[in-house]
């Protein structure tokens, strides 16, 4: 079933995005992105000495994969970092994709949404196409929205800890307060079952890495990945039941046999 | 029979070695300056720990330590190299013991021998340094350190003629046989470097005597003992070809988790900051091949200093089928 959306200026097929850090190896890593059937891959820069083209042949490596690059400023602390490394990103990979990601807190690498909107605001006057990594605020992420930003990614918990949604009603408040944006939950997922839960909220995608890449056989996981991904939009488009607190018996019971019932 | 030998690293050195022993006139050749090296493991922390490796590399490298193991303690004696088998340790922060539960799962579901878990009173008893700061650990047995400066210097005696600041192309390399050890210098496009940094500290109150290795969500490190009291904490492990000087984070991430691992880091004395490339293939294995009438040895990445034992027997034993065939 064609089920593709628009990513800024790129149409898409696939609702998963992938991180390309920590994997056992790059080969690893390319089993893994090519079963997770992923179009978009992000990638840091930060620790690679941008400025010497150090990391070039990394940056090659992916390249080579042939998907949409979304280069991200992890590692930065502040706004100003992170436009820097920006620029650096869009002459690097040729985009004007950027993924803003600007940590507050060490220990949770919350990220720091106060930077985050002026970087954004900055990044958006210059022509950037940014999405932006935030937590599961209502007012930042309505703040983000004025700004420009057409691709808002709350995190579903903390990056690597593999938690899954710990605030899913304030992910269904966004959803339904949003309509016009792609929400894409970023970090937290540990299980296919967390990415199927996103999607079933309506959200438009997923970003995960470290549940992938430290996983036992990452191209397996990352095909359970893409199965889940596709498994919860499709529920999610075929508008499921509301729960109840009663039983509806699925086949009729007219007819039936006394002595079928009788232990009940 | 005359050997040329392009790279004058631990392969470079360790197949010199064996030429020589065989009375082969061995010539090596390294773009370094002798008093300025810049092999991968002049600046490694040369931990012999392939099983706790095993949660990041392939089966083969650990069966590649196992051979290697086997002949290391011959070598090490004869070429009087310090080193010690005594185990390692695998700790984590009481904050992220949840690392270590997925370090044991891994180990188990690979079925890595030799993982014991510790409580505080063991290792307590086996590294008392630990103490303050840690309540559980997991022992692996059979791994441990040796003294990669020691070793270098010592195979430089006996390794044959290493020509320095002589960097070649294997093209203008002649002789009976030529070995290609550039490592992350080689013009093998498959081969990557993958940039990491250490440093060297001198800490006369810690008495580790055991690899340590840290896990922890942002800044992993491990601590390999050297004698008298000298200490190489690394690494830092970077998808980047720089081979620009450590920077001032990396400096600031080892070191602050140097001191979490003992109070007695406190009053170290930092003798040295150093970065190298490790050289890797895609699947980070490393590879022995006939390139023509070339032999390529490369791709040692992080457990160089664990396998090269084996991969110098491979690549011997290689050399003497193409004689013999």
């Amino acid at each position: 079933m064609p089920d593709s959306w628009q990513v800024y200026d790129v149409e898409l097929q696939s609702r998963l995005f992938i991180g390309t850090a920590q994997y056992p190896s790059p080969a690893i890593m390319q089993e893994a992105i090519e079963a997770s059937g992923a179009q978009v891959l992000t990638t840091s820069l930060r620790r690679q000495a941008p400025n010497s083209g150090g990391g070039q042949k990394w940056w090659q490596q992916l390249r080579e994969l042939n998907r949409q690059i979304l280069p991200n400023t992890a590692g930065c602390r502040n706004a100003k970092e992170a436009v820097t490394l920006a620029h650096m990103a869009r002459e690097l990979f040729q985009t004007n994709w950027i993924k803003l990601e600007i940590t507050g807190d060490d220990y949770n690498l919350q990220p720091n949404t106060l930077e985050l909107l002026v970087a954004t605001e900055q990044l958006q006057t210059e022509g950037f196409n940014v999405f932006a990594y935030t937590t599961e605020d209502l007012v930042v992420c309505k703040r983000l929205q004025d700004l420009g930003c057409q691709v808002i990614m709350p995190w579903g918990a903390p990056i690597g800890t593999g938690k899954g949604l710990l605030n899913p009603y304030a992910l269904k408040t966004l959803r339904a307060r949003l309509p016009e944006v792609s929400l894409v939950v970023d970090a937290g997922i540990g299980l296919p079952s967390h990415v199927a839960q996103v999607m079933e909220l309506g959200f438009d995608g997923v970003l995960l890495n470290t549940s992938i890449a430290r996983c036992d056989s990452p191209a397996q996981m990352a095909t359970a990945m893409r199965h889940a991904c596709v498994a919860g939009r499709l529920a999610y488009l075929s508008g499921a039941i509301s729960e109840r607190e009663t039983a509806v018996a699925s086949t009729p019971i007219i007819g039936t046999p006394f002595w079928q019932s009788k232990e009940n | 029979m005359r050997v040329e030998i392009a790279g004058a690293g631990l392969l470079g050195r360790l197949l010199g070695w064996h030429y020589t022993q065989q009375g082969a006139q061995v010539q090596l050749f390294e773009r370094a300056r002798a008093d300025s090296p810049r092999s991968a493991a002049h600046v490694a922390a040369a931990i012999l720990a392939a099983p706790s490796e095993r949660t990041e590399s392939d089966a083969l490298i650990l069966s590649l330590a196992k051979k290697s193991l086997k002949l290391w303690p011959e070598w090490l004696n004869e070429l009087e190299v310090p080193y010690a088998l005594e185990g390692s340790i695998i700790t984590a922060h009481p904050n992220d013991t949840a690392l270590l539960t997925q370090f044991v799962k891994v180990m188990n579901r690979r079925a890595v021998p030799g993982v014991r878990v510790l409580g505080q009173k063991e290792l307590n008893s086996l590294e008392p340094d630990l103490a303050s700061h840690f309540q559980s650990g997991v022992f692996l047995e059979g791994e441990g350190w040796l003294d990669n400066r020691a070793l270098l210097q010592s195979l430089e005696q006996v390794c044959g003629t290493i020509s320095y600041e002589t960097p070649v192309e294997t093209k203008d390399l002649g002789g009976d046989l030529v070995i290609d050890c550039r490592g992350a210098g080689s013009d093998d496009p498959d081969i990557r470097g993958v940039r990491g940094e250490i440093l060297r500290l001198y800490a006369p109150e810690v008495n580790l005597k055991r690899p340590i290795r840290l896990l922890h969500p942002k800044y992993p490190l491990y601590v390999a003992p050297r004698p008298n009291h000298q200490y190489v904490l690394g690494a830092t492990q970077i998808e980047s070809e720089y081979e620009g000087k450590v920077t001032v984070r990396s400096a600031l991430e080892l070191l602050s988790t140097a001191y979490v691992i003992s109070a007695g880091f406190e009053e170290a004395e930092i003798s040295e900051l150093s970065s190298g490339l490790r050289p890797a293939y895609p699947d980070n294995n490393p590879r022995v091949y006939w390139d023509d009438h070339i032999l390529r040895v490369n791709g040692l990445y992080r457990c160089g200093f664990a396998i090269a034992p084996a991969i110098v027997q491979r690549a011997t034993a290689m050399v003497e089928q193409r004689c013999a065939s």
